[in-house]
């Protein structure tokens, strides 16, 4: 199905036209489910508050700015909720030892990886990601897999952008870190 | 050696994760969205008044600096504005008792016509006060107007 700008729909839902909101719904759901489920774990309840989301958003389409982009408004509205939901707090900033040595290459986990086949390949991959804190999969989510600027995912989660991109430098290593260890005991 | 921002570039790790689809909720999501927003009456732009809009100085320096311009380059007998009460009285109190004495004619001539024209003439200048001071003018309002 092919989608026309965000900003199309939202015009013809403000002019009263509000089953044009069925086209936003569809487009963002994934995602929004994506980043909800990230953060509860629970597909039961991450229905229920994705849901929840498209509901706010179209009660406050009417305060949305339109120098924003709409999904990055609609994805924080989902962020937040989903925090609101578990109650967690925001996870501090953890500062990265930038001095830390690894005992292996990302190039070698990288050559290691292809030649492994693609069903192999993601299992390790999703091994790999479970054993990553929720958080640090919504943001791989949002950067490798929805493809957000580092911009955008500071507007929806709230953390300041150096703070993103440290953030996504460690979560990157401890995934290479994480298949690599699969990989060395598979072959041991 | 990579810099940081390269190092997350990783196309490898891109295509990896892309492999594999996004979560996607049950099939009938959208139609429960959409049962869910049907109660919910119509969306209402918010009301806002236009200079909260403008969050940057030039609209602002723009609109000084065509005042400054029409002010320097007008013919028109601005100066003749400052006279005071005299101007008032003799120039345009005549006018005003003439609108008010045309606007009396009118709603006394007969009861059947004066009450709706007082009634409309007071709800359009009302709304147009409202939408001249506090809104923006869209099609939309036009519309529902």
């Amino acid at each position: 199905m092919r989608f026309q700008d965000d900003i199309y729909y939202i015009e013809k839902v403000l002019n009263g036209e509000s089953a044009a909101y069925a086209f936003l719904v569809e487009k963002h759901k994934n995602l929004v489910f994506s980043i909800v489920l990230k953060v509860l774990n629970s597909r039961e309840d991450a229905e229920e508050i994705a849901q929840d989301v498209f509901l706010k958003a179209y009660q406050s389409l009417g305060t949305f700015e339109k120098k924003s982009k709409f999904s990055t408004w609609l994805y924080r509205i989902a962020y937040n909720a989903a925090i609101s939901k578990t109650r967690k707090k925001k996870v501090e900033f953890v500062s990265m030892d930038e001095h830390t040595i690894l005992n292996y290459s990302t190039d070698e986990v990288t050559g290691n990886m292809h030649e492994l086949d693609p069903e192999d390949r993601q299992k390790v991959l999703a091994r790999a990601l479970l054993s990553l804190p929720e958080e640090d999969n919504l943001l791989l989510t949002l950067f490798y897999k929805a493809e957000n600027s580092i911009e955008d995912i500071s507007g929806i989660t709230g953390l300041s952008e150096s703070n993103v991109k440290v953030k996504l430098h460690r979560i990157r290593k401890k995934l290479y870190e994480e298949m690599n260890s699969m990989m060395t005991k598979t072959n041991n | 050696m990579m810099n940081p921002e390269d190092q997350l570039n990783d196309d490898f790790l891109r295509r990896l994760l892309q492999e594999t689809p996004l979560e996607s909720p049950g099939t009938d999501f959208v139609s429960r969205v959409m049962t869910g927003i049907a109660p919910v009456p119509a969306i209402v732009p918010a009301k806002k008044p236009l200079y909260l809009d403008i969050h940057t100085w030039w609209p602002y320096a723009l609109a000084g600096a065509f005042v400054v311009l029409f002010l320097l380059t007008s013919d028109l007998p601005y100066s003749q504005f400052i006279p005071g009460k005299e101007y008032f009285s003799h120039t345009l109190m005549p006018h005003f008792l003439a609108i008010f004495s045309g606007l009396k004619n009118i709603f006394t001539g007969s009861k059947s016509v004066s009450i709706p024209l007082i009634i409309i003439f007071s709800g359009a200048f009302l709304f147009l006060l409202d939408r001249v001071l506090f809104r923006r003018f869209t099609t939309t309002h036009l519309f529902f107007f």
